[in-house]
């Protein structure tokens, strides 16, 4: 046994106290690595977000605020139904002050062999669409053909696999980046083949209240305007009748979202620094404890020959092991957490959760052990400098 | 090896009490030489304890000097003196003396692990044997009684062969027998050349020493030349 050994033999002969030292360390590395990543996939899911929201307004039918909010649909991919005539979208395009409109149809699916729960179908227009092209063509390097999709990332589907969708097979032709929301379970098409779903919707007896072609139909108008344009432009469409419409500012959106995310990392945040603080001071608390309950055994190795340095040095070396287990244990379980429920994290939240990438959460991880081997040996550096003070002769007289 | 205590003295100051500072030891001079066995002796807080931890290198004096071979210990640097104590002396402190992580044959060899010198491995199991502590050398300290406690503390002072022995008290909680046998090996250490100076009520150790002194009050009072 030499002396470089004995601070991990002293941890590993006492795992009462190594273990209760290692949870209270692995609980500041759990704080702060879940914590941080739970922010940084707000981050990422607002950026996503404002990534994928090319457009200034969306224009929906008025009815459709009593069906499900539109917002959601957006945002978090939430499923619903509902339409007004294509004519709609003719008239926008017309209007002084719009630069681009497109329109999309939506369908959701009460149940398709590859999902357990409903999926949204989004048809869009690729010959003026500029919301979603811009997004799926990293993936998809060709045109999208009839009963050809678009997968998102959740999608239980693979590239050339079908889905099934109110009877019509349909060919998954690409698969999406994650986004961070429930758009992440959407499969996406062209108008042509939106109509056959709705067809094939029909025919199956699905209402879906639609009056004429299923053709001629739009769920949404995505505009883009003017600079300057977006609040008047807003205000004249909603003027605008048969049908009466509402009409979204992405702009109103993104901020609501922002500001959210804002409350919700800086709460984060704010528990991450009283979590550190207190766990240091329990640390530090914990480190005299021992301290005192070990002083006729650093005393002993005081009076065989080890340095008063020698002596810090054991107790700071014991600090840092026992932070490097309970680091990659924290470590470990947050990411054990993470993973597996970040879709239940996002439903909580109810805000775009994008996790950020393996390399990141990588990255991540090493800062987090970093710090927190850094906080054991800080919260010892109390007891190891007791330790560097303490007068052996004195502790050999308490035997008196 | 010449170890000199030079009006060597220490006060300490009670807190409590309107006593103020006492004189835990008046100024000592003293000398140990290599091959003597010194036996102290004395009434309870007479001051052995603190003029053996201060002869030690463990314990700063108020006033005096301790120097070894002409080098006044407490002018070395922490490091330099803990290196020095760790290659020329072994202590056997009051009480139990353990590192609780190391089994007991670890804790024999730990002192020639920390001078990085070859582990006495053999002369500790031939002490250990003569001790009655053999069966013991894998075993936990925390399992061990007070006497076997004691035992190991004084093999692990002899094992090494140091130049110097401080022995506090290394009879207590030990039987007739193993007192005997205790101050037999250190004896035989003496004999063998290292300086032994070992702090005791026992009354039968003055037959094993070669001077007996006694202290009063922080004073050394007398000395016996055998």
């Amino acid at each position: 046994m030499t002396p470089r050994k004995l601070p991990l033999r002293n941890l590993l002969r006492h795992p009462g106290r190594t273990t209760a030292l290692t949870v209270l360390v692995a609980f500041l590395a759990l704080s702060l690595f879940a914590g941080s990543a739970i922010v940084m996939s707000l981050n990422n899911g607002l950026h996503s977000l404002e990534n994928r929201l090319g457009a200034d307004l969306i224009v929906v039918p008025a009815t459709a605020r009593g069906k499900v909010d539109p917002e959601k649909i957006y945002l978090q991919g939430t499923t619903g139904y509902y339409y007004m005539s294509a004519a709609k979208l003719d008239e926008i395009r017309g209007m002084d002050g719009v630069e681009q409109a497109s329109g999309q149809v939506y369908l959701a699916s009460l149940r398709a062999d590859c999902c357990s729960v409903p999926i949204q179908v989004i048809g869009f227009d690729p010959e003026t669409d500029f919301t979603i092209q811009p997004w799926i063509g990293e993936r998809l390097k060709t045109g999208l053909g009839d009963l050809e999709v678009v997968a998102g990332s959740r999608v239980n589907a693979g590239i050339n696999e079908t889905i099934r969708i109110y009877g019509q097979s349909c060919l998954v032709v690409a698969r999406l980046a994650p986004t961070g929301t429930g758009l992440d379970t959407a499969v996406y098409c062209t108008m042509d083949t939106m109509a056959t779903l709705l067809q094939a919707a029909r025919d199956l007896n699905h209402d879906l209240k639609i009056d004429g072609d299923p053709a001629q139909v739009v769920s949404a108008v995505y505009v883009k305007a003017a600079p300057g344009q977006a609040d008047r432009l807003a205000t004249r469409i909603k003027q605008t009748r048969s049908p009466k419409v509402a009409v979204i500012q992405t702009r109103t959106v993104t901020t609501d979202v922002e500001q959210s995310l804002g409350g919700v990392a800086h709460t984060i945040k704010a528990l991450i620094v009283c979590i550190w603080i207190l766990a240091l001071i329990l640390l530090t608390a914990a480190f005299l404890l021992l301290g005192g309950e070990r002083r006729r055994e650093f005393a002993t190795l005081r009076a065989l020959g080890m340095s008063r340095g020698g002596l810090a040095g054991l107790a700071l070396k014991e600090a840092l092991l026992v932070s490097l287990f309970g680091g990659v244990i924290g470590i470990g379980l947050a990411l054990l957490f993470l993973i597996p429920f970040s879709g239940l994290t996002e439903s909580a939240l109810n805000l775009p959760f994008l996790q950020p990438s393996w390399q990141s959460m990588m990255l991540l991880a090493a800062v987090t052990l970093l710090a927190v081997c850094a906080a054991g040996p800080l919260a010892s550096m109390l007891s190891a400098r007791r330790l560097r003070r303490v007068d052996i002769g004195t502790i050999m007289r308490e035997g008196n | 090896m010449e170890l000199t205590a030079s009006g060597l003295a220490r006060r300490f100051l009670r807190r409590s009490g309107d006593t103020g500072a006492f004189e835990a030891v008046r100024p000592v001079n003293l000398t140990l030489r290599g091959g003597e066995m010194t036996v102290l002796t004395g009434r309870s807080g007479s001051g052995k304890t603190t003029l053996l931890t201060m002869l030690a290198g463990l314990l700063t004096p108020s006033a005096g000097t301790a120097t070894l071979d002409g080098r006044d210990l407490y002018s070395l640097a922490d490091a330099d003196l803990s290196r020095l104590r760790a290659r020329h002396f072994a202590v056997v402190p009051q009480g139990a003396s353990v590192i609780s992580s190391l089994t007991v044959m670890e804790n024999i060899l730990f002192p020639a692990a920390l001078s990085h010198q070859i582990p006495p491995v053999q002369a500790a199991e031939a002490l250990m044997e003569r001790l009655g502590i053999r069966h013991l050398r894998n075993a936990d300290p925390g399992e061990l009684s007070g006497g076997e406690l004691r035992r190991m503390a004084v093999t692990r002072a002899l094992a090494g062969q140091p130049d110097f022995i401080f022995a506090d008290e290394p009879t207590a909680d030990l039987d007739d027998e193993n007192t005997a046998l205790v101050l037999t090996l250190l004896r035989e250490a003496a004999q063998k050349g290292t300086s032994v100076f070992v702090v005791t009520h026992e009354r039968d150790a003055a037959a094993y020493a070669d001077r007996v002194l006694h202290m009063d009050a922080g004073s050394l009072t007398a000395v016996q030349q055998i």
